[in-house]
């Protein structure tokens, strides 16, 4: 999951982005609203945090401008505004929650979990599809029942690949849920880890489409997906 | 006491009191009439007594006749007396009470006497020639009970009236403060937080200035109550941003494994706690001062201890962030800025400025603080702000766009309310040389305080 943080404060933008990092959430924190207009336009983020008392142009201001933009990222409002009238306003400008401060890093990481399956069309908290369970919240990964034991990029790799598990994503868009803006990006990272998913969980969890991505490899009932994962 | 209790008491006590003073001189005038009656009626009494006298020589005049108790009607018989006596003193002729008079030779004209005990009034008329002297007389017991039975018969349908004419007296002050009770009640029934005006044209015209009185405290409480409001609504406002900070620092400090990144994570929440401390500090200073009209304290102000206290308490942030502190001083034979204040609101004043100033200056640079006989100037060399900014600037927890450093936005404005309660202005502007920002405090012109 990677998240945008958009907070001038610093100490707080500061702890947000490292508690959700903690929490195995890709962070990008910017503290004014046109740099991370810029990256929102650039970079596929599973969801916004939006602060409302920006210096210069107001959160809200963003707010209209993205969903003006069709942009359907889902938004969080966290603000010092507990106005119910300014809560509704926020949620009519295109919000999706609205968090007033103080928020804990759980019930903000929560939030978002719920924001992210809700933007997939989903409503259980448990992923499942075939004999893989994904849990968001306790983030852990089962494969026929048995627990499978996953680093944080390991997981998020796999999150990102059963939020659209019919769906083949580019190598592009995997990295990008992988790595911050600052992070350091190795050409054969992704490899990498879709190496280590095969190993942990099954050889033919992921498929690789030669030349667009990667996809949730097909096992429904008892197919061999092998056959279908290509070498590489 | 209330006002009913007095006006009555007042009344009541007053009524009877004009009363009696009435009954004596209504009794006085009674009196004087009476004795005016009787005296004239004594004189004519004496003038027939003696027309009717014959030449002496004459007999022995008759005993008078003894009148029966039954033909005197309510006269009293006894109280009169006429005697008749000849030049040699020889009593001539008298009544029954007559020979009780005694014979004055030289007597004219009306005397006092006291005949067995009892006072009497005796009129002595003498005869032109001199042969009788005629004496009629009558006690003043008889006079005393015509004036006693007159000013008794005024009194008793008085003793009657007067219950009532209390009561009456009672019933009309309590109509009258009929206005004050419903002025009152209207008070009473008020919730605390209905401040509307009294409406004075229902008040009597007695407790106008009172109402109008009332008006204008209710109308300052109304805004001292807003002003509570809107700070408390502001500060609960500013409150969230750090409460938050420190809500999400304490999360990552929890889960940081032991090591440097736990003890990264605990200075930053140490410096969360900080932050708040410092932002509820500079609250109760701004609450505390906004109570304020004038410096409550006002003594002769001495700089160089408030300069080392406030420079002292921004130290560590000067530290921080490599910022030198200088302070400057007038040359010798100079005073700086001579002020009679608060020396604790100054330094609190102070403070802020240097605090301000330390915490927006580029690392690594200068703020210099320069006492003048006139002013105080704190230079530094933050960016300079633009117009709009410099404008806001100072406005209750505005920070301006771009702020590295956390602030409360309340510190110029604590130190601008300090400059206020001693009369003082505080100005910012840019540095002489144009590069970065000066404050000065200086003495508000007189036409503007």
């Amino acid at each position: 999951m990677r998240v945008l943080i958009l907070e001038d404060d610093p100490q707080l933008g500061d702890a947000l982005a490292a508690g959700l990092r903690q929490l195995g959430v890709v962070i990008d924190w910017f503290r004014r609203g046109d740099e991370a207009d810029a990256a929102l336009a650039s970079v596929a983020y599973d969801a916004v945090v939006l602060d409302l008392g920006l210096p210069g142009r107001d959160g809200m201001d963003w707010l209209a401008t993205w969903r003006r933009r069709r942009e359907r990222v889902p938004v969080l409002i966290l603000t010092a505004r507990d106005q119910v009238r300014q809560r509704i306003e926020g949620l009519d400008t295109g919000a999706d929650d609205y968090v007033v401060k103080p928020v804990g890093i759980d019930e903000l990481a929560a939030r978002l979990r719920a924001l992210v399956r809700r933007s997939h069309g989903r409503a259980e908290p448990v992923w499942q599809y075939g004999p893989l369970e994904y849990d968001a919240a306790a983030r852990s990964v089962r494969w026929q029942g048995r627990p499978i034991d996953l680093t944080a990029r390991e997981l998020t790799l796999l999150e990102a690949l059963m939020a659209h598990p019919q769906r083949v994503i580019s190598k592009a868009r995997l990295q990008e849920k992988l790595y911050d803006w600052g992070g350091e990006l190795e050409s054969n990272a992704l490899e990498v880890y879709v190496h280590h998913l095969r190993r942990k969980i099954d050889p033919g969890v992921v498929r690789t489409v030669r030349g667009v991505g990667y996809a949730l490899g097909r096992f429904d009932a008892d197919a061999a997906p092998a056959a279908e994962a290509p070498t590489e | 006491m209330s006002l009913q209790k007095r006006l009555l008491l007042y009344l009541l006590i007053s009524a009877p009191l004009v009363w009696v003073v009435a009954l004596v001189a209504s009794a006085q005038f009674a009196r004087d009439e009476i004795n005016e009656l009787y005296d004239s009626e004594m004189i004519r009494l004496a003038r027939e007594v003696q027309a009717t006298l014959r030449p002496p020589g004459a007999e022995e005049a008759p005993e008078p006749p003894l009148v029966a108790p039954s033909e005197r009607g309510d006269a009293e018989i006894e109280d009169l007396a006429i005697a008749v006596w000849g030049r040699d003193g020889r009593l001539l002729n008298s009544d029954r009470q007559g020979v009780l008079l005694p014979y004055r030779p030289d007597g004219s004209g009306f005397a006092d006497l006291s005949i067995e005990g009892q006072p009497w009034r005796v009129y002595y008329l003498q005869s032109f020639n001199g042969t009788w002297l005629v004496a009629a007389g009558q006690k003043v017991y008889e006079r005393d009970e015509l004036v006693h039975d007159l000013t008794f018969s005024q009194l008793v349908p008085w003793l009657f009236v007067l219950p009532v004419l209390l009561v009456v007296m009672a019933l009309a002050v309590r109509r009258a403060l009929v206005p004050v009770h419903r002025l009152a009640g209207e008070l009473r029934g008020r919730s605390a937080d209905d401040l509307r005006a009294l409406a004075p044209q229902q008040a009597p015209a007695e407790l106008v200035p009172l109402v109008d009185a009332m008006n204008g405290l209710l109308s300052r409480i109304g805004e001292l109550l807003a002003h509570e409001r809107r700070f408390t609504a502001d500060a609960a406002h500013e409150l969230r941003t750090p409460l938050a900070v420190l809500r999400a620092q304490w999360d990552v400090v929890r889960r940081a494994a032991a090591g440097p990144q736990r003890a990264e994570a605990e200075a930053k929440f140490g410096a969360g706690l900080d932050r708040l401390d410092r932002l509820v500090q500079q609250l109760l200073a701004m609450s505390r001062l906004d109570g304020e009209r004038h410096a409550g304290v006002r003594e002769e102000i001495v700089w160089p201890p408030l300069v080392e206290q406030a420079v002292s308490d921004c130290l560590a942030l000067a530290e921080r962030r490599v910022i030198d502190l200088v302070c400057e001083w007038p040359p010798p034979g100079h005073h700086a800025m001579p002020l009679l204040g608060d020396p604790a609101l100054l330094t609190v004043m102070l403070r802020n400025l240097l605090d301000n100033a330390a915490r927006y200056a580029p690392a690594g640079s200068q703020v210099l603080l320069r006492f003048a006989e006139d002013r105080i100037e704190l230079d530094n060399d933050g960016p300079l702000p633009g117009p709009q900014q410099l404008a806001r600037l100072g406005e209750r927890f505005y920070r301006p766009e771009g702020q590295e450093e956390s602030g409360s936005g309340l510190g110029l404005s604590i130190a601008r309310r300090v400059a206020a309660l001693h009369g003082l202005t505080l100005e910012l502007g840019t540095r002489a040389g144009g590069g970065g920002v000066r404050v000065t405090v200086r003495f508000a012109a007189p036409a503007s305080r």
